[in-house]
């Protein structure tokens, strides 16, 4: 397990792009679930560079995230492409920070991060309630 | 950490701002992306060539990319010289993220990236669609320039390594990517054809045409004890994934050595602060906060983790937030020492926020078991 703590620099124009009301936030787990399910298929059965894997993927901005990763891109070159990506993107609120939440998910996979690190990482984009919540329910489910 | 990468470039760059309603200027730009590639591919010997680029380009944000390329300029020259021109200013004919694209491009030639790298930078300016468009074009050229590379081999345990590893092609592929393909490209420089063939089957087709260009580079800059010292540490490098793995599996990792090789805060610290912001109650929390300057609160923020970053600033009103975020931007990262004080001023705030007014001697404070413990912990820290 990585330590991946580190501070986030706000910024008022980013803060109001993110910005999303409760209620969408609360759609975010279900979200997470399908990354933590991907991050499975891949850390299961890899990538297979050959065939379109990841043409089934509709997300035009997680399919690519995918495709660079099939080339053996991670690290500073994947999230300097993505984040240029997010950058220019004109999504706004929940459609953003779906995507903010698919880059971190396709980092985290591409740089070989345990599940556990990698949900982690994706709850707190649901707001603290949800993502405590979130933590305690998948804690249960895992004792279970 | 991407967000805070995104925020950087909001922050030096301010928003993105619309993109170009023109297709046609759109259409145009992706062609001289095309033609910066070409001419970046043209130049790799000599880059002093692309002053005869410079001269026939009519965009100015590109003009300026060859000529700082052609006189070998270094990235921070480079985003100086872009920051100097104005073109980066409001009431430029093209948006911002259009004279972005050539100041990437260049960036990244200047650091040593792949002129392959730098196109996909340079084309996921123009959002995940036409990136992908892009790419799929880039895959083609991959596809159909192959790099003929011949028998070269440096004795080692590598093959002997990779004939066991391709048994795991998920692992392998997975150590590449945590590699970087620099270092991979390096190890693998001292392969026979055979084993080359096989790693490269793991990627596709552009990083396979990547790392086969910087196998051959390398096989060009590096004496075989070089390639055999990129052998071992790819070796090791795999070894210690495979060794985090049990590790992860027995809860076992050893932190503070992992801190002191990667030059990161104490994260024992980072997660002792933010366990205290998520125990305490809200209450307790905002008195503490009221009781705090901004710069504190700026401070706080950099030692907890973003979990509780939102926590931290719901409990304070909007203007404040604002005044905290200008602080933190204004300021740049602190040393670890510096976390732990000011990790410590905030537990010794929280703790006279507990305690009461009229407290009797040999009373004890109120304070809930875990919060107590967090915060002795914090406070017994040297």
């Amino acid at each position: 397990m990585r330590y991946t703590g580190s501070m986030i620099y706000w910024n008022a124009d980013l803060a109001e792009k993110i910005a999303c009301t409760r209620q969408e936030m609360d759609t975010l787990p279900s979200h997470i679930d399908h990354l933590i399910e991907l991050a499975k298929s891949i850390d299961q059965s890899g990538i297979q560079p050959s065939v379109n894997q990841f043409s089934s993927e509709k997300d035009p901005f997680l399919r690519y995230g995918l495709r660079l990763m099939g080339e053996g891109f991670a690290g500073e070159i994947l999230e300097e492409i993505l984040a240029v990506i997010l950058y220019v993107s004109g999504a706004k609120g929940l459609e953003f920070l779906r995507q903010c939440i698919d880059a971190e998910a396709l980092l985290s996979i591409a740089n070989g991060e345990d599940q556990d690190t990698l949900t982690r990482k994706l709850l707190p984009y649901c707001g603290i309630d949800t993502a405590l919540i979130s933590y305690e329910k998948r804690s249960l489910d895992h004792a279970d | 950490m991407l967000i805070e990468r995104l925020a950087e470039m909001y922050a030096h760059w301010g928003d993105a701002g619309p993109r170009s309603e023109s297709t046609r200027y759109r259409v145009q730009t992706i062609a001289s992306v095309h033609q910066f590639f070409q001419a970046i591919e043209d130049t790799s010997e000599d880059r002093k060539q692309l002053f005869t680029q410079s001269q026939q380009s009519r965009r100015k944000a590109m003009k300026l990319a060859y000529i700082l390329l052609a006189s070998e300029s270094e990235p921070v020259a480079i985003r100086d010289a872009y920051l100097r021109s104005g073109l980066l200013s409001e009431g430029q004919r093209g948006t911002r993220a259009d004279v972005l694209i050539w100041l990437s491009g260049a960036t990244a030639i200047a650091r040593g990236m792949h002129p392959y790298i730098a196109f996909l930078i340079m084309t996921a300016f123009f959002g995940p669609e036409t990136a992908e468009k892009e790419f799929l074009w880039l895959k083609e050229r991959a596809v159909a320039t192959e790099v003929k590379l011949e028998e070269y081999i440096v004795p080692g345990d590598l093959t002997d390594f990779i004939e066991e590893a391709i048994q795991d092609p998920t692992k392998l592929q997975r150590t590449m990517r945590l590699a970087g393909m620099p270092l991979a490209a390096s190890a693998f420089s001292g392969c026979s054809l055979y084993y080359i063939e096989k790693i490269l089957a793991l990627i596709g087709p552009i990083g396979a045409f990547i790392l086969s260009d910087m196998m051959e580079s390398a096989r060009k800059r590096l004496v075989s004890d070089e390639i055999s010292t990129a052998q071992q540490a790819f070796i090791d490098l795999y070894s210690q994934e495979k060794a985090e793995a049990s590790e992860a599996e027995s809860g076992f990792r050893n932190e503070a050595e992992a801190r002191e090789l990667s030059n990161l805060p104490d994260p024992d610290l980072i997660r002792t602060a933010t366990n205290i912001v998520m125990a305490a109650e809200a209450k307790v929390l905002k008195t503490t906060l009221s009781a705090m300057s901004d710069n504190e609160i700026a401070s706080l923020l950099r030692c907890i983790e973003a979990l509780a970053h939102e926590r931290l600033l719901s409990l304070i009103s909007p203007g404040r937030q604002k005044r905290v975020l200008g602080v933190i931007q204004k300021t740049g990262d602190r040393p670890s020492g510096s976390l732990l004080r000011d990790a410590q001023l905030f537990a010794q705030k929280l703790l006279a926020t507990y305690a009461p007014k009229n407290l009797r001697p040999g009373e004890t404070l109120s304070i809930p078991d875990e919060v107590r413990g967090l915060i002795s912990s914090l406070l017994s820290r040297e």
